[in-house]
């Protein structure tokens, strides 16, 4: 290593201290009043949506795109309840495989064509159709028919009936209490009868936000809808801005350009601990599960014992506090601690490096066990992979990290050839359910989002049957008892519930942190240009 | 030179079609399966395998490969797996932005760095020379995505000057491709210091200055001319790093060009853009290093192609 001529050496310690200067002025900046706005700005998404089509909205920036621009027969607030949108009420017969949803009157398209019961059976059908290669038809599956449709075998749809132009009788394959959830999902969305090639790209919708324009992975425009039948939106206008970069993302939020916030799990503790910047904080228990899939397939994981001391030697809150600022809950149960049927009382699997050891020898592996812990690149999900494998070695698990790309880890935990998987699972509907049927139901095996390839008799039984129960407290004691059966298998090593975190501007009023990602439409946010920072 | 600009031309179709038969090959064995991007979390077994026949994904190699070849060879890049969007109009609304910005980079950098460089090289050793060097050093050093924040930091943060990210007009346009330019600026005023040096130090200068011409003449007419021969070189090196290396910078932007489009189809294996992508990008780096030697044979009067 050569020295650097003096000279050199004075230029970057002055670039070194104008770099720290700045890194300081930043931290302590005073903020200006609010700029003249009548736009809500946002910056949560990270990148282009696959398409402003309901059909295809299978990630988060589609699916919140798709919540401003349609509605579906019921939708979600931002606390996830499920209130009625397109059908003013429904009616459940007693068997519960019937629903009859009755529209609201006066409603129009963004082209000023107006809402028709027949609508309801085309949007259905579209969804479901082959051709338009969305892939997502399962949340329509429950309807009579639905599966047929979707392989070709049948050309209507024979559950969903319309008697007359408000009226919406839906047949189902069996009861389901979850159905209304389901049909606040983005894929159930109500489109317009003229549908052409291009809908992705110049959608039209009931919605209270009609489409404007779309850069792609730059942003996309929205325009307040003056017809709408429900809450006017509080602006004239909502971009949502594509920012793949959370650093660009709190840069643009200091210098106002941008309403709402994510913040970074990394500057969590820099925003909590400056004063002015902890008044901006919102925060809202999140529908989102962290967890390791052990693949109850594979050698000695078949073992309950064995997976028992996987969580018994993995330190969850040493994990959730250092690497995830604590901004989460820490969990014994795969349901959201917000959501009926959760058990918070629950005692966890204690850290414990010494039973860990014991569970293993009882088990009969007294030297240890070899495992492969596949992980995404995604930094907090790395970063996640490596403490745990640090944990694990150190209880005698020798662990073996495979760090690949989302796409060939998903692959690889789907066709079984994970042994650990660490994955982040997102609730589609705010429902027990949404977690329960996906991760331990035998059906889900794979694709269906069960990576630990769990099955028991027991547990399915007691999902299936709380789906189908319509009262409330006994599904809720159903689901809680499916929830510990699998807890004491331990089909995965039980980390946190997260908690989203924002930072919103003081000219934002009425903005609620959603729980869930598309429970947030921006109808009733304001700008109020008096708000000071 | 015709002729060898026609040559040129026709060995690029052979490079082209190999670019098509490695990519394909290359996503063909790797990791990662289309069909779970499309269908998202949750899926089910049987529309995955309604997918992948749809797709083509279960017809044998040769044939796949015959399928979309032959489209390329009409003309047609297909459609995008998750978006059905045509393949060719995405690149066609990203390339040009890109293009933009790389474009601009490349002049920021010529400029400042061939400015820098001749004023290094009349006084070596000087104040100028040795803080021009340090900076060189230090714009050579700081990866683009740390420069790129640093900017953000004080031009949009602290200052207000300049919005931090996005695209729009000139204003968006100045930080992005300062922070891409960065790594350039230095390496090119390197390299027309020492390119100067050995021209002004060489016979033909001693004698136009002999000659008794002015000092600027001297340097710009006689020293820069020369020195730039191999700066040319280092330009056109340079503009095809920009076009295929401007993802970090695009992201750190928010700039919506080609770079982070290819990452984007790269994370959710969306094969035909990523096919079409690559070469598409080929083609330009095969015309660049195309022009990049016509402009040294304009510029080196020893060079001759014929």
């Amino acid at each position: 290593m050569r020295r650097l001529p003096r000279p050199v050496r004075s230029v970057s310690a002055a670039a070194l201290t104008a770099l720290a200067a700045v890194s300081v002025l930043s931290a302590c900046r005073g903020g200006d009043a609010a700029p003249d706005r009548r736009a809500f700005v946002d910056s949560r998404d990270t990148y282009d949506p696959r398409s402003l089509d309901p059909a295809l909205s299978t990630d988060v920036p589609t699916g919140r795109a798709v919540s401003y621009l349609f509605d579906g027969l019921v939708r979600f607030t931002p606390d996830a309840r499920v209130v009625p949108a397109l059908a003013a009420r429904w009616d459940v017969s007693p068997d519960g495989l019937t629903y009859t949803f009755h529209l609201r009157q006066g409603v129009t398209f963004h082209d000023g064509t107006p809402l028709k019961a027949a609508l309801v059976t085309s949007s259905f059908q579209r969804a479901l159709d082959p051709a338009v290669r969305g892939g997502r038809g399962w949340p329509l599956y429950p309807i009579r028919g639905a599966r047929e449709f979707s392989d070709g075998k049948a050309t209507s749809l024979a559950g969903v009936r319309t008697p007359d132009d408000s009226t919406v009788v839906v047949t189902l394959t069996e009861p389901l209490a979850i159905f209304p959830k389901l049909l606040a999902m983005p894929v159930a969305a109500i489109v317009p009868e003229k549908v052409g090639p291009d809908f992705g790209q110049n959608p039209v919708g009931t919605g209270p936000w009609k489409f404007v324009e779309w850069k792609h992975d730059d942003y996309v425009k929205f325009a307040r809808f003056e017809k709408y039948w429900g809450q006017q939106p509080g602006a004239d206008t909502l971009i949502a801005r594509i920012i793949p970069e959370p650093s660009t993302a709190v840069a643009e939020f200091e210098s106002g350009t941008v309403d709402v916030l994510q913040v970074p799990e990394g500057e969590t503790r820099s925003w909590e601990q400056t004063d002015e910047k902890s008044a901006r904080l919102q925060s809202a228990p999140a529908l989102i599960l962290y967890h390791v899939a052990i693949n109850t397939t594979r050698g000695p994981l078949g073992d309950p014992r064995v997976r028992q001391a996987l969580n018994h030697a993995v330190d969850t809150r040493a994990i959730l506090d250092q690497l995830l600022a604590g901004r989460g809950r820490l969990s014994a149960s795969v349901i959201a601690p917000s959501l009926e049927g959760a058990d918070t009382a629950r005692a966890r699997y204690a850290y414990d490096v010494n039973k860990a050891k014991q569970l293993l020898a009882a088990a009969g592996h007294p030297t240890g066990i070899d495992v492969e812990l596949w992980s995404s690149q995604d930094a907090t999900i790395a970063r996640l992979a490596q403490s745990i494998q640090g944990y694990l070695n150190a209880a005698g698990i020798r662990t073996k990290l495979v760090q690949r790309d989302a796409s060939a880890v998903r692959e690889a935990a789907r066709n079984g050839q994970a042994d650990l998987f660490v994955k982040t699972w997102y609730a589609d509907y705010p429902d027990a359910d949404a977690f329960l049927y996906p991760l331990l139901h035998s059906a889900s095996k794979g694709v269906g989002g069960n990576y630990s390839f769990y099955g028991s008799a027991a547990v399915d039984s007691l999902i299936t049957l709380a789906r189908r129960t319509q009262d409330d407290a006994q599904r809720a004691a159903l689901s809680r008892q499916a929830d510990s059966l699998a807890f004491a298998d331990a089909p995965m090593i039980y980390l946190f519930h997260y908690n989203e975190l924002y930072a919103v501007q003081p000219w934002i009023r009425g903005f609620q942190v959603p729980t869930i990602f598309n429970g947030q439409r921006w109808q009733d946010v304001k700008i109020d240009a008096t708000g000071t920072r | 030179m015709l002729s060898f600009i026609l040559r040129r031309l026709l060995l690029a179709i052979p490079t082209l079609l190999g670019v098509l038969v490695v990519t394909f090959l290359l996503l063909f064995v790797a990791p990662g399966d289309p069909v779970a991007e499309i269908v998202g979390e949750r899926a089910d077994p049987a529309t995955v395998a309604r997918l992948r026949a749809e797709l083509r994904l279960d017809d044998p190699l040769p044939q796949q490969f015959a399928h979309y070849a032959g489209g390329v060879l009409r003309g047609d890049l297909g459609r995008s797996f998750i978006t059905n969007r045509e393949i060719s109009s995405d690149i066609a609304e990203r390339f040009p932005k890109t293009l933009l910005l790389a474009g601009t980079a490349m002049l920021f950098a010529s400029v400042l760095g061939i400015l820098l460089g001749v004023v290094s090289a009349r006084r070596p050793g000087g104040w100028v020379d040795r803080t021009a060097l340090g900076g060189a050093y230090l714009g050579i050093s700081f990866p683009v995505y740390w420069v790129g924040l640093l900017f953000i930091l004080l031009f949009a943060v602290q200052l207000r000057w300049l919005p931090a990210s996005g695209y729009g007009g000139l204003k968006y346009l100045v930080l992005p491709a300062l922070a891409l330019g960065m790594r350039s600026i230095a390496f090119l005023a390197r390299v027309t210091r020492s390119a100067m040096l050995e021209v002004l130090n060489s016979d033909f200068v001693r004698t136009a200055r002999a000659k008794g011409l002015g000092e600027r003449t001297v340097t710009l007419r006689h020293g820069l001319r020369n020195a730039l021969i191999p700066v040319v070189t280092v330009l056109g090196l340079d503009f095809g790093y920009y076009l295929t290396g401007s993802i970090l910078t695009e992201t750190i932007f928010s700039w919506p060009g080609l770079g982070r489009y290819v990452v984007n189809a790269i994370g959710r294996r969306d094969l035909p853009a990523i096919q079409g992508a690559v070469l598409f990008l080929s083609a330009v780096f095969v015309m660049v290093n195309l022009l990049t030697d016509v402009a040294y044979a304009k510029t080196d009067p020893r060079v001759r192609y014929d």
